[in-house]
C-alpha cells in the first residue's frame, strides 16, 4: 500500500490519535514512535508553502488593484489584448502541463483557464455594451470551457466548481427554462415550475456524474460529482415539499409530472447502465425513493384545500419525516453515518417543528418547548446507539 | 498515435475559448465596421443602480415626428427612421406590429429597427435588454457622479452612438458628452 506523507495539520490529528491509541493500548510505544519518527522524516512544510501562497495572493491582489485604479484609462483595444494574451498563455500552460503529466499545474491551469474566459466574456460585453441576459454569457462560457475541463482536469476541487457553475447558470436561466418548459404544455395545463427546475438539474446532473466516473483517470471526479447530483435531488426532493407545504408555490403543473418522469428514467438509466451492481444499488434506490417523494408531493398539493389545510400540512410533514426515514435506511444499509445521522437529525427538527406547530397559547407553547426538548433528547439517545451499531456493522 | 490524438484533441479544447473569444471580437468589429451610426440622446431614468456596478440607468430621447398613440402598455413594432441630419441625429415615427407591415413598407424609412414601445415615447431596439424601457450604460467610476449631474441639468448633453445594421439590429456603440466620446 502507498504512503504519503501526512500535511502539518494532519499530522497534529494525527499526533491526537496515536495518544488516544497509546493510551488505549491499540498500539505499543516502539510503534507510536516509529510512526512519529516516519512523519517528523516526511513532513510537508504546509506553513512555508502558505506563505509562499499568501505572497503570491499578494501579489495577484496588487495587480487587480493596479489594473482597477487605471481600468478607465486602458484603450478598449489593450483591454481585449491583454485579455486574449492572458487566456492564450493559460491555455498554453495549462497544455504543457497536461503533456508533461503535472497533476497540479494543469489543475490550477484549467482553473485558471475556466475564470479566464468568463472575465473575458464579460470584458467583451462590456467594451461593445452588449446588452444580453447574464445566463447567456453563462451558457456561453460553459460550452467553451467543458471540452477542456472534461478532457484535462481529474480533480475533485474543479469538478466540484464545475458542477456549480452548471447550477449557477441553469439558475440564471430560470426564467426563460420556465417560459420555454411552460410553451410545452398547453395553455390550460401551465403553472408554478418551480418544482420540476428544482428536480430536473439533479437528474441531469446524475447523467453527467455517471458518464464522467465512467471514464478511468476522472473517476474520482465522478464519484464526487455524483455524491453532490444526489445530495442536490434529495435537497430538491425536500426544497419542493417545504414549499408546496409552506404555500410558496400556488400552482402545479402536470408537465412537472411528466418531464419529471422522463428526467427519474434517463438518470436511473444512467446509474443502471454506468455503474457496477453494488454502485447501482444504492443510488437508484435513493432516486426511486426520491421520485416518490417528490411525485406524491406534487400530487398532494394538487388535491389541496384551504378548508383541510391541517391536514395537508400534517400529510406534508409526514412524507418529509417518512422520506427522510428510507433516505436514512438507505445509508443504514450502506454504511454511510454521516448521512444517517443528517436524516436522523432532520427527521428530529421535523418532528420537533410539527410538534410546536399542533400547539397554541403560552402556557401550552412552554409546555410544547419542554416536550419539544426532551423528544430531541429521546431522539438524540436513540440516534447515538443507532450510528453505534452502524458503525459495527450491526445494521443490515 | 493514440497519444497524438489525444494531444490534439486536448490542443483544440484549449485553443477553443481562444478561437471563439477572438470570433466575438471579430464579429462586433466587423458589425461594427457596416453599419449607420445614430446619435440618440438619452435621459435619466434612475441615476445609478447601486446593486449592479457603475453604470447609468437611462432611456433614449428619439426626435419624433409624431409621438406615437398608446394607452401606456408595452407595445411590439419598429421604429421607422425618416431621416438621418448632418449630426446623424434621427427622425423617427413608430408603427406597432398590430398594423402589420404595410405601414413600414408603404412609408419610405431609411432603416427599420424592431423594438418596443414601453411608453408614449419610451422606444428600445429589441436588441438592447430592457425590462422597463430603460437601459443600461457602462461609464467610468470616476465620472458617474458628474454624468448623474449632466444628465439631469443638461438634458441632450448626453447621447450614444446607435450603431444600427442593415436588418434593424441595433447596439450601443460609443458613450459621449457634448460630442466627445466618453467611453466604447
Amino acid at each position: 500500500m502507498a504512503c504519503h506523507p501526512l500535511r502539518e495539520d494532519e499530522a497534529v490529528i494525527a499526533q491526537h490519535y496515536l495518544r488516544r491509541w497509546r493510551s488505549a493500548g491499540l498500539i505499543d510505544d516502539g510503534a507510536a514512535e516509529r510512526i512519529t519518527a516516519w512523519e517528523a522524516a516526511h513532513r510537508r512544510p504546509l506553513w512555508l508553502w502558505a506563505l509562499s501562497g499568501m505572497g503570491a495572493l499578494a501579489i495577484g491582489l496588487g495587480l487587480v488593484a493596479v489594473v482597477a485604479a487605471n481600468w478607465e484609462e486602458i484603450p478598449a483595444g489593450v483591454k481585449l489584448a491583454a485579455a486574449l494574451l492572458l487566456t492564450g498563455l493559460c491555455a498554453g500552460f495549462t497544455a504543457v502541463a497536461w503533456q508533461r503529466d503535472r497533476e497540479w499545474p494543469r489543475e490550477l491551469g484549467a482553473l485558471l483557464l475556466f475564470g479566464l474566459v468568463i472575465g473575458s466574456i464579460a470584458l467583451v460585453g462590456q467594451v461593445y455594451q452588449l446588452q444580453s441576459d447574464p445566463w447567456q454569457a453563462l451558457v456561453t462560457w460553459l460550452a467553451l470551457c467543458t471540452p477542456f475541463l472534461a478532457l484535462v482536469t481529474f480533480s475533485r476541487l474543479v469538478g466540484a466548481l464545475w458542477f456549480a457553475a452548471a447550477f449557477l447558470t441553469w439558475f440564471s436561466a430560470y426564467e426563460s427554462l420556465e417560459r420555454w418548459v411552460g410553451s410545452l404544455a398547453a395553455g390550460a395545463a401551465r403553472g408554478d415550475l418551480f418544482n420540476l427546475l428544482l428536480y430536473l438539474p439533479a437528474c441531469l446532473l446524475i447523467v453527467v456524474a455517471v458518464l464522467r466516473r465512467r471514464w478511468p483517470p476522472a473517476e474520482e471526479q465522478g464519484e464526487l460529482m455524483l455524491k453532490l447530483a444526489l445530495a442536490g435531488l434529495i435537497g430538491a426532493v425536500s426544497a419542493s415539499m417545504v414549499a408546496i407545504d409552506s404555500r410558496l408555490v400556488s400552482q402545479m403543473a402536470p408537465v412537472e409530472l411528466w418531464l419529471g418522469t422522463a428526467a427519474t428514467l434517463l438518470a436511473a438509466t444512467s446509474l443502471w447502465v454506468g455503474s457496477s451492481a453494488t454502485q447501482r444499488r444504492p443510488a437508484i434506490a435513493l432516486l426511486g425513493v426520491s421520485f416518490v417523494a417528490w411525485a406524491a408531493a406534487l400530487l398532494l398539493a394538487r388535491a389541496w384545500s384551504p378548508e383541510q389545510k391541517v391536514v395537508f400540512e400534517a400529510l406534508f410533514g409526514l412524507l418529509f419525516i417518512v422520506y427522510w426515514a428510507a433516505i436514512g435506511w438507505l445509508a443504514a444499509r450502506a454504511g454511510q453515518r454521516v448521512l444517517f445521522a443528517l436524516a436522523f437529525t432532520v427527521i428530529g427538527l421535523r418532528l420537533l417543528i410539527l410538534y410546536l406547530e399542533a400547539i397554541g397559547g403560552l402556557t401550552a407553547t412552554g409546555f410544547g418547548l419542554i416536550g419539544g426538548g426532551v423528544l430531541c433528547l429521546v431522539l438524540t439517545w436513540l440516534g447515538w446507539r443507532l450510528t453505534r451499531r452502524l458503525g459495527r456493522g450491526a445494521i443490515p | 498515435m493514440r497519444h497524438k490524438a489525444a494531444a490534439l484533441l486536448v490542443i483544440a479544447a484549449l485553443a477553443l475559448p481562444l478561437a471563439a473569444l477572438a470570433a466575438m471580437i471579430g464579429q462586433q468589429e466587423w458589425l461594427r465596421s457596416r453599419v449607420t451610426v445614430l446619435t440618440v440622446a438619452v435621459r435619466g431614468v434612475d441615476p445609478r443602480d447601486l446593486l449592479r456596478g457603475h453604470y447609468l440607468t437611462a432611456g433614449f430621447a428619439w426626435s419624433w415626428e409624431t409621438l406615437p398613440e398608446t394607452d401606456g402598455r408595452a407595445v411590439a413594432g419598429a421604429l421607422c427612421v425618416i431621416e438621418i441630419d448632418a449630426r446623424q441625429r434621427a427622425r423617427v415615427r413608430f408603427a406597432p406590429d398590430s398594423t402589420g407591415d404595410q405601414a413600414i413598407a408603404g412609408s419610405s424609412c431609411r432603416l427599420v429597427i424592431p423594438g418596443r414601445l414601453w411608453g408614449k415615447d419610451v422606444f428600445v431596439p429589441a436588441a438592447i435588454h430592457s425590462a422597463n424601457g430603460s437601459v443600461k450604460l457602462f461609464v467610468p467610476e470616476a465620472r458617474a457622479g458628474e454624468l448623474e449631474r449632466l444628465i439631469r441639468e443638461r438634458p441632450g448633453a448626453l447621447t450614444v452612438d446607435l450603431a444600427v445594421r442593415a436588418d434593424g439590429h441595433a447596439s450601443i456603440d460609443a458613450l459621449r458628452i457634448d460630442g466627445q466620446v466618453l467611453g466604447r
